[in-house]
């Protein structure tokens, strides 16, 4: 026996009372704590997806819907830019290196996008952290695929699996026909870890894969794809909507061919060995396929140009260059004429007329701070609730006061201090408060955790619940804090108690 | 053993703001070992006397000495913690705390004590007045009789030098009245046991009675 169990039997006794009030504070922290996290992560994933990169290129239209779409899989392209702006990035001195885009199809809802292997090897979908690769490897040539690690835990696909890519970014309303690429089957090769990131629920390919799916002329069979390279295939059945058996196929490749950069034996060109999965993407007329992707991806970069973009991203040598670009492409008017000569003879000037530069930080800060106001008025009301609950916690406490008098009393009586009987009734208040606030800290990760899918889902962002933070455990403190200034109030109409008077006896 | 001196201890009427005396006292001993009635009716003066001895309230004048301690002297927590070490009090109405167990309420009295709250003492005690088997019982699982008993275990259980007791039969049927009283007498055995009473019966069984009205005292109680 000691303070803290007369503590816990105090609210027990008064149990309904006591769970109201904790269940109080628990509402109040639930909302701040879901509040902080999710602006929070949401901030966090933003800002951390766009430092990595210094300048956008892109159609000219929204700065923040290039942004968005480029860099978080989210709206849609504000247009097409020539493939020539990526050339010249790569050519040019002040870019320590750049990567392509190009975008509008989509898997079950995830977005596929199409841009160079580097992408994968090089980028960091977060400061300082590259992307890894669960398993298998990263896509080295036409219709190959690695998955962000969210579409491959939803779709359930593995490594040697075969996809078919719609056309559009959206699954097609009910009745609609989804624009299947059926003759265009993508292998998975990849498998991405979790990023955190938006990237984790996209599909990354080569340029030449979705310029194909663009490509309506672009045809995939036996008949139309004899180049001469020798190629010895054993046919094998495809058919979609069951599973297949193990097959077989062996490759003669005699050849040599220039839009090859590799050798299909290097890369464990295997397809012998896949398990192809029965795929629901309205490929259930088990029609055949008969290829193998090393012809069809011959084929691809045979019969398709790439041309043009929807973006180029780009991570400057001198991040200052950034912001002289990006003047100089959207505001290509100085007064100056040796300023106006300098421009003339940038390689990016000559697109002008077709690209905006963009800072992708810079619009992620602009838009955080619209945000931020929203999520403002949001932590407002959620500390109003917090505060209404704590008076809660002292009204409950001090309406018991009086009942509890000759208890008070009693225990004066046996020997208690005033400070004793003080402490009983700060600690009961610290109590609710603490218990409040940690089944508020349980219960706003649980909002968030919910959320989160949504969140995915609705804008890509990626938010981690049950991470407790610093500023979390403070929020518990000051809680309790709170609770412990709230109690002494009723503690000090306890301390107050005249012993003699409530211990029931006469004079 | 106790000594009070010149006490004089009264109220202000709230009404009309007189002063009202209700106890003076001149000269109070009372040996070490002594079992007494304190007599005399209702408003007299008998409860107050038990709490300016229990340090519970200190008086206008006067001194009360407990030992070698003046009481009169000590501050308000440190009377606190003699009355825990030294006094034990037993209630008319048993005063015990309703969402305890019997053993809780007595283990309860050791708390703001320098001993630690002991359970195998607290079960000690209880076993003494009879409760080993109602141990974990809550007051309203209890008769009127036991819960005296579970207030007489929690008086004991720190093994005070005084034992004051508050009309402890007014609410008890003349057999747990008795049983009360012996539990009582054979606890208190060696210490002081002062009991508040008006019922003669309670009187008739004490050898010294301080009537509070007259001041007389029975021997062994010398008033001055």
């Amino acid at each position: 026996m000691n303070l803290t169990s007369i503590v816990l039997k105090n609210l027990k006794k008064r149990l309904l009372s006591t769970t109201l009030t904790i269940s109080s504070i628990t509402l109040g922290i639930a909302m701040v704590v879901a509040v902080l996290v999710i602006q929070q992560e949401t901030e966090r994933s933003f800002n951390q997806t766009s430092v990595g990169y210094d300048l956008l290129f892109a159609a000219k239209g929204s700065q923040l819907q290039a942004t968005l779409n480029t860099l978080y899989h989210l709206e849609t392209s504000v247009g097409i830019i020539p493939i020539g702006v990526y050339e010249a990035a790569k050519r040019d001195p002040r870019v320590e290196i750049a990567f392509p885009f190009y975008v509008g199809d989509s898997y079950r809802g995830y977005r596929v996008v199409g841009t160079s292997a580097n992408f994968i090897e090089k980028a960091e979908p977060r400061r300082g952290q590259p992307f890894r690769m669960a398993e298998g490897r990263n896509f080295e040539r036409p219709l190959e695929a690695v998955f962000g690690s969210e579409v491959a835990r939803r779709t359930g696909h593995k490594i040697g699996d075969e996809i078919f890519i719609t056309h559009g970014l959206s699954e097609p309303a009910p009745g609609a026909e989804a624009h299947v690429h059926d003759d265009v089957p993508v292998i998975i090769v990849g498998i991405l870890e979790p990023s955190g990131t938006a990237n984790d629920r996209a599909i990354f390919t080569d340029l030449y894969t979705t310029h194909a799916l663009h490509d309506v002329h672009l045809h995939l069979h036996d008949d139309h794809h004899d180049h001469g390279h020798g190629h010895e295939h054993h046919a094998h059945e495809h058919s979609h909507g069951h599973e297949h058996d193990t097959q077989k196929h062996t490759h003669d490749h005699g050849h040599t061919d220039e839009q090859h950069s590799h050798d299909h034996h290097d890369h464990g060109h295997s397809h012998g060995h896949h398990e192809h999965h029965s795929h629901s993407h309205g490929q259930e007329n088990g029609h055949t396929h008969d290829h193998t992707h090393g012809q069809a991806a011959s084929q691809v970069i045979n019969q398709i140009e790439l041309k043009e973009l929807d973006a180029v991203l780009v991570r400057m040598v001198n991040p200052a260059a950034a912001i002289q670009i990006a003047g100089m492409i959207n505001f290509p008017t100085p007064d100056n004429p040796l300023l106006a000569r300098n421009m003339m003879r940038d390689p990016f000037f000559a697109y002008k007329e077709d690209i905006m530069a963009v800072v992708p930080a810079m619009q992620i800060r602009n838009l955080m701070s619209i945000v931020g106001n929203a999520e403002q008025v949001l932590r407002l009301v959620a500390w109003f609730v917090v505060i209404v609950a704590l008076f809660s916690v002292l009204i409950a406490i001090y309406n018991t006061m009086e009942e509890r008098k000759r208890d008070l009393a009693v225990m004066r009586a046996l020997g208690a201090k005033r400070g004793t009987i003080f402490s009983i009734i700060v600690m009961e208040s610290a109590v609710i408060c603490a218990i409040g606030a940690l089944a508020g800290l349980l219960f706003g990760h649980i909002i968030v955790a919910n959320a989160s899918a949504y969140l995915a889902e609705m804008a890509g962002i990626v938010i981690t619940a049950f991470n407790i933070e610093l500023n979390q455990i403070l929020l518990i403190l000051v809680t309790v804090l709170a609770g412990i200034l709230v109690g002494t109030i009723p503690a000090l109409k306890a301390y107050r108690t005249d012993a003699v008077q409530n211990l029931g006896s006469g004079k | 053993m106790i000594r009070m001196h010149h006490v004089k201890k009264g109220y202000t009427n709230p009404e009309n703001g007189s002063y009202q005396t209700i106890l003076n006292i001149d000269d109070l001993q009372i040996n070490e070992g002594t079992h007494a009635a304190i007599a005399g009716p209702s408003g007299t003066g008998k409860t107050t006397l038990l709490h300016l001895l229990s340090g519970l309230i200190n008086p206008e004048s006067g001194t009360i000495t407990i030992g070698d301690v003046d009481i009169t002297k000590l501050s308000e927590s440190q009377r606190d913690r003699f009355r825990a070490d030294n006094i034990g009090y037993v209630f008319q109405s048993f005063n015990l705390l309703d969402g305890f167990t019997a053993l809780e309420n007595v283990q309860l009295g050791m708390m703001f004590s320098g001993k630690a709250a002991s359970k195998s003492r607290a079960e000690e005690v209880l076993a003494q007045v009879g409760l080993t088997d109602r141990l974990h019982y809550k007051p309203s699982q209890l008769s009127v009789g036991q819960q005296q008993r579970v207030c007489v275990a929690r008086a004991l259980v720190n093994d005070p030098k005084i034992i004051l007791a508050d009309e402890p039969t007014g609410n008890l049927d003349p057999s747990s009245s008795a049983e009360v009283l012996r539990l009582l007498k054979n606890a208190a055995e060696g210490k002081v046991l002062l009991v508040v009473t008006h019922e003669s019966d309670v009187i008739s069984q004490f050898e010294r009675v301080l009537d509070i009205l007259t001041l007389t005292p029975s021997p062994d109680l010398a008033v001055k």
